[in-house]
């Protein structure tokens, strides 16, 4: 039996998957015939090293205000830009440049954001903040304007004929109907600015990865331990807890 | 004198006619429903009327003066009543006096007295004052239609065009909620233009009914000449 276009389809996906893994020189099993260095690091980091606890707590609290502060100026942002970016709200060509504008924000990651931000403001939070910021209002904006476009046309219709504005539209229509959406996606996009956060100081920008990255560059891996633990209880709390917010939000 | 006059209404969408030659007028204060099969050119027809959508060919006068969408003479409410779910109904109401209003006013929700007053006034006729603090997506859907009946009364327009208002509605409140507006429409001498589906409907609050068949007006006769035979064929085409 000849093979459909779909069973094609994942031969040819398949085949190109074995063949970048060959270009890499990527082997799966090195993890295991490597097993003496993982053995040793993973015994190093249980030997965990409490002398570092206060360094946790205040470089943890920094990783949370910068994800705070971030994803909080970086969503406020993305509420304008993808009023203008909306193709049912801006003229074809402003809404043009700022779907331009948030695609060249978001497809740039808050890492990289940080590396050149570290250049220009200098090591430390500031470069970290603006690095999340500009991410989030990236990821923000593309969302906030596919959901401005999916509204109710009728209520668009209704208003035009009112004769409002763009401007009352977007305050009468555009907003409130995506207000329950947004409290979910503000949620959503802390607990994520956290994960985010918690790795740019790994390039000098502030938060709990400036530590591991030290520690772990001078082979102090059970100093590292703390830090990365403190790390993954947090963002596991977040996950949680703006999962249960955005459900309670949801039923509301 | 004719409220609304169209006169020979094309629209052509890829190549598509939507709407054939279509010329009719609506003396001032008559009530006139589109019917037709699905499809038929309705609610595009409304669409053209009230200046969302630009014909191809031919013209709308308004009161004898060609259509212009700055002379707020017309009031629409659309198939889904293009309410707003998460704002109240006071603030529903209130939209549709944006245009009356000073910008600032506008954005900033500071209505005046008299507006504000207007607006308590309709929704005491409409019999939803008691809702004015309920929020939208929580009414059922004859309170809907009097929230959209009122934003659009609050606009004091001279011509309503009505699609579908009674659409979700059964019998009994569909009479209920056209009687109300029925009142109060003649009280302001509003020339009315709406599609309906129920010929009962069509036959108890409209002076005349057309019928409209592939985008051409087939026939237009008066309301009382509706039987449901008509209406039943209408809809096999």
């Amino acid at each position: 039996m000849k093979p459909s276009r779909f069973q094609y389809t994942w031969i040819a996906i398949v085949l190109i998957i074995i063949g970048s893994s060959i270009h890499l020189g990527f082997n799966p099993l090195s993890i295991i015939k490597d097993t003496g260095n993982s053995v040793v690091i993973v015994e190093e980091l249980l030997e965990f090293d409490f002398s570092v606890g206060e360094k946790v707590l205040w470089s943890l609290i920094e990783t949370l205000e910068m994800a705070l502060i971030g994803s909080s100026i970086g969503f406020v942002l993305s509420i304008p830009a993808a009023l203008l970016a909306a193709r049912n709200i801006s003229p074809s060509y402003v809404s043009a440049a700022f779907r331009g504008l948030l695609g060249i924000l978001w497809s740039i990651p808050p890492l990289l954001w940080a590396i050149l931000l570290v250049v220009i403001v200098g090591l430390g939070p500031t470069a970290g903040i603006l690095a999340i910021s500009l991410y989030i209002m990236g990821l923000s904006g593309k969302y906030l304007y596919e959901i401005y476009e999916s509204q109710n046309v009728s209520s668009y219709d209704a208003m035009h004929v009112i004769g409002a504005t763009r401007m009352q539209i977007a305050r009468f229509v555009t907003i409130p109907e995506a207000l329950p959406h947004m409290g979910n996606q503000y949620l959503f996009l802390l607990s994520y600015s956290v994960r985010e956060s918690s790795i740019l100081g790994l390039v000098g920008a502030g938060g709990i990865g400036f530590y591991i990255i030290h520690h772990l560059e001078s082979l102090n891996y059970g100093k590292a331990a703390p830090f990365i633990l403190a790390i993954l209880a947090v963002t596991l709390a977040m996950d949680y807890a703006s999962t249960k917010l955005r459900k309670k939000l949801v039923h509301n | 004198m004719d409220a609304i006059s169209l006169s020979s209404i094309r629209l052509t969408i890829n190549e598509k006619k939507i709407l054939d030659n279509l010329t009719v007028s609506i003396p001032q204060g008559n009530a006139v429903t589109i019917m037709g099969p699905n499809g038929a050119g309705k609610t595009t027809l409304l669409r053209v009327a009230s200046g969302l959508v630009r014909p191809t060919s031919g013209e709308i006068h308004l009161f004898g003066k060609k259509f212009d969408k700055n002379q707020r003479l017309l009031g629409y409410i659309p198939q889904n009543l293009g309410l707003v779910g998460e704002l109240d109904v006071f603030t529903n109401v209130m939209m549709g006096a944006l245009r009356r209003m000073p910008r600032w006013r506008a954005i900033t929700g500071t209505y005046t007295k008299d507006t504000i007053s207007e607006a308590y006034s309709l929704m005491y006729d409409l019999k939803i004052s008691h809702l004015k603090d309920t929020k939208v997506k929580k009414l059922s859907g004859g309170e809907k239609q009097r929230v959209a009946i009122a934003r659009t009364l609050i606009q004091k327009p001279s011509i309503i065009l009505a699609d579908e208002m009674t659409a979700s509605l059964d019998f009994k409140a569909a009479v209920t909620v056209m009687d109300i507006f029925t009142e109060i429409k003649e009280k302001m001498g509003i020339t009315l233009l709406m599609t309906h589906h129920n010929p009962e409907i069509a036959k108890m609050y409209s002076d005349n009914v057309l019928i409209l068949i592939n985008g051409k007006i087939e026939k237009n006769i008066p309301s009382k000449e509706i039987t449901k035979e008509t209406a039943e064929h209408l809809y096999e085409t």
